[in-house]
């Protein structure tokens, strides 16, 4: 709930910080429950991302540094459960993958590859072994790059790979996103006990993937599905749900 | 217990001879190690990391970038390292073109042998770089950005060695590319294309422009007569490629393989060199006596005098007016045959084969186009001579030598050595000498003007005076020098330059040649001087009957160039 700059002496944990006086995270209406607490992303984009059970050490260089992270810029970024930590790898990816300078190999190519598969991980197109060539290449960069921008380049995925992998197999096994925040892997199913067979869902739809005979259930083809949402938004009974 | 000064490499314990970097304590215990931005004579870049090495605490390090320690325990080939290696390569290959088919430097490229050697089969990242036209502008090289993995052994070679400065690093990440400034075409670039950059380029990026096609077009026309000329240094670039041992003159070779290629007459560059020592020598003379525009610098490098053209113009008086050998043989060679062609043939067609890239754009020079069109029609490199021998199906080894043709039959050893730094100067010197005893030629040959250094210096005695000259190669050299002579801090009244490292035998059309191996082409070289009959210039007889007899009254005309003139 409380954003800002704040100094704390070293060894505060970070239970203290987020809960004390950050005031824990802040939900759609008011303050979100402890228990929706997911993860907090610390020392910047080269930093790791730490979770409920790491909430306890304290904040120093080499506590930080058992676990995976780092106390880097300071910053941290919490975060509750409707947070995808792939998008979250992501993100930090792209921001290291654009701060390389271009100079030694492993960071110039293979952080750009990193951010390939972490993107279509996202958009749903993921594959059988990326999770792996992942790890593989931020092995390969953590310890081969010339500078520590390289260095630590992989770190947010190597830590939302090691706390988050079950995230990470649904994007790429199941399709879909369980924390509903990645828009290409949204599922729309229209539930059959409520639509009226009104047909206004299959009129509205931009890609003609609802079908359906006039007051019996419609259906959504999920092949054909941009996942724009438009049959929601349009749906006067709500019978059409998201599905994480 | 701890030794002083040693270390050990995969178990084998070496003691530490005061080397730059962890690589060269490795080359030591007979490992090459693979790297793709590391050159001895370069400044260390640090970028491939293929040259990571363990040490007994599970750290890695690039091994060119780091001071070996006394103590040091490290090993070279772990499974970590192969599997980082093999990565690394994988990564390169993936954004790089793999049309190796039809690529320039097939077979010579580092990459290619890397990657054959790591066993990288399996590329599983598309190639995504985007399509980037190469640049065709330039006479002398092509590049080609898509094959380029950004080691940056063109930029250093351009800025550390030859101070030319017309390519560098442009934009960052991974949109990070070689450019020239603004990205203009190379042709109008600071590039005085002596090549070096695609000598250092461990692939297909950056490679010496083919122009075989057009030779064999006028071979095969049954109209057009064909001659070449062959440049000194050739004769020692081309064996080691085609199964001969390094450094072999391969002269009477070439000349039968192009006699079987097709070629109507084949000449020896030299001849044209002993023209140049004449001329250059008496200009040299006169300048002395004159005490005018001293220094005199050689003019016979053309990425030399593009260097002076583009840099320091106001040194362009101080150029030789004498034509470069191939500029002044070539006019030689169409003014005999202006008139009279052989029977059946309509036009002529004079090839140079050259060790030279920025030859390639000496031909194309306006000072040596005239009305019937450029003295020399195309240049070819050693490279490409031995594509054209490769593509004949000629077994090379295996040819019996062949003499070059009349009427340019002979040539004396000042003409030959013109292939290695200090070789002008030495054949000069020879035609100013004032007696011919072998006692006078051995002199001028330990003067200090032979071997490898960059940077050689000499006092003959000549006359009344004591004659200061200065042998360089490498254009960075040269210019450090010409800085010094700007400055008034040294004085010289005849400098010879030369653009590669080592001189001609070192040019970037000549087959690739380690640093180390340099020196024996010029001994090479000069083995064919000391069993030459005529070793002065001015004795080859054929000079006489050319002075009197095509060139009369036309030397001038012919043997003479003024790059002052365009300007």
């Amino acid at each position: 709930m409380n954003t800002g700059l704040i100094e704390v002496p070293m060894g505060t944990t970070l239970r203290e910080v987020i809960f004390d006086i950050g005031g824990g995270m802040r939900g759609p209406e008011g303050p979100a429950p402890e228990d929706s607490f997911k993860a907090v992303q610390i020392g910047g984009p080269s930093g790791g991302c730490l979770t409920q059970k790491e909430l306890d050490i304290p904040l120093d260089f080499d506590s930080l540094k058992k676990v995976g992270a780092m106390i880097g810029s300071g910053g941290l970024v919490v975060m509750d459960n409707r947070t995808c930590m792939v998008e979250v790898a992501r993100f930090f990816m792209n921001f290291t993958q654009n701060e390389s300078c271009g100079k030694c190999v492993p960071c110039r190519e293979g952080t750009k590859r990193m951010l390939e598969i972490l993107e279509r991980i996202v958009a749903g197109q993921g594959r059988d072994g990326d999770i792996e060539l992942l790890e593989e290449l931020a092995d390969t960069i953590s310890n081969t790059a010339l500078c520590g921008l390289g260095k630590t380049a992989p770190s947010p995925v190597i830590s939302t790979i090691r706390n988050f992998r079950s995230e990470y197999e649904a994007h790429i096994y199941d399709k879909r996103c369980p924390a509903g925040a990645c828009a290409k892997l949204r599922r729309f199913v229209i539930d059959p006990e409520k639509c009226k067979g009104c047909s206004k869902c299959a009129r509205n739809c931009p890609v003609n993937a609802i079908t359906g005979v006039v007051k019996k259930p419609f259906e959504i083809n999920q092949d054909k599905c941009i996942k724009c949402g438009a049959c929601k938004t349009n749906c006067s009974f709500d019978a059409v749900r998201e599905e994480a | 217990m701890q030794l002083k000064n040693m270390m050990t490499v995969d178990g084998v314990p070496v003691r530490i001879e005061g080397e730059r970097n962890l690589l060269e304590v490795i080359s030591k215990v007979g490992t090459i190690m693979p790297v793709f931005c590391y050159h001895s004579y370069l400044s260390i870049y640090g970028a491939c990391r293929m040259c990571m090495v363990e040490d007994d605490r599970g750290r890695l390090m690039a091994a060119c970038s780091t001071l070996p320690e006394a103590g040091m325990k490290i090993r070279t080939n772990t499974g970590r390292l192969r599997r980082y290696r093999r990565n690394i390569l994988e990564l390169l290959l993936a954004e790089h073109c793999r049309d190796c088919t039809t690529c320039g430097n097939s077979g010579k490229c580092k990459l290619q042998d890397l990657a054959a050697q790591f066993g990288i089969h399996d590329i599983r990242f598309p190639n995504s770089r985007e399509n980037q036209s190469g640049d065709k502008s330039s006479p002398c090289i092509v590049r080609e950005p898509g094959k380029c993995i950004l080691c940056g052994d063109c930029v250093r070679e351009c800025n550390e060695v030859q101070h030319v400065g017309a390519i560098d690093f442009a934009h960052r990440g991974s949109r990070a590319t070689i450019s020239t400034a603004f990205d203009i075409p190379l042709a109008e670039s600071p590039c005085v294309g002596c090549g070096q950059c695609a000598v250092a380029c461990p692939t297909g990026a950056i490679i010496v422009r083919d122009d075989t096609h057009r030779v064999w077009e006028m071979i095969d026309d049954p109209e057009t007569f064909v001659t070449c000329e062959i440049a000194p240094a050739v004769r020692v670039g081309i064996g080691r490629e085609l199964g001969l041992n390094i450094s072999e003159n391969a002269v009477g070779l070439i000349v039968a393989a192009l006699h079987r290629m097709g070629f109507d007459e084949v000449y020896d560059t030299s001849t044209g060199a002993d023209l140049t020592v004449i001329e250059e020598a008496n200009e040299f003379v006169e300048r002395v006596q004159k005490g005018e525009k001293i220094p005199l610098f050689t003019s016979c490098c053309p990425a030399w005098v593009q260097f002076v053209e583009k840099k320091y113009p106001e040194f362009l008086p101080n150029l030789s007016t004498a034509r470069s050998p191939m500029s002044m043989f070539a006019a030689v060679v169409k003014e005999i045959y202006k008139d009279k062609l052989p029977e059946g043939k309509k036009r002529h067609y004079h090839v140079a084969l050259m060790p030279c890239t920025a030859k390639k754009f000496e031909a194309r020079r306006s000072e040596f186009i005239t009305e019937m069109g450029p003295n020399t029609d195309d240049v070819i490199t050693t490279q490409e001579l031995i594509k054209m021998i490769k593509e004949s199906g000629i077994i090379f080894r295996e040819l019996q030598p062949e003499s070059v043709d009349m009427p340019f039959g002979t040539m004396s050893g000042a003409g030959m050595i013109f292939g290695v730094t200090g070789g002008v100067t030495e054949a000069v010197l020879r035609k100013i000498a004032t007696d011919n005893s072998r006692t006078t030629l051995a002199e001028i040959a330990y003067t200090g003007v032979r071997g490898m250094d960059s940077v050689k210096e000499a006092d003959i005695p000549f006359g009344d005076k004591v004659l200061k000259i200065a042998v360089v190669s490498g254009l960075g050299n040269a210019e450090g020098l010409l800085k010094k002579i700007k400055a008034g801090e040294v004085h010289y009244d005849l400098v010879e330059v030369m653009a590669c490292p080592g001189g001609c035998i070192s040019g970037a059309g000549q087959p690739y040649i380690s640093h180390r191996h340099r020196g024996k082409r010029g001994e090479g070289l000069y083995r064919a001087d000391r069993i030459s009959t005529i070793k002065r210039s001015q004795d080859n007889p054929l000079m006489k009957e050319l002075y009197e007899g095509v060139m009369k009254g036309k030397v001038h005309e012919l043997l003479h160039v003024n790059y002052m003139k365009n300007r």
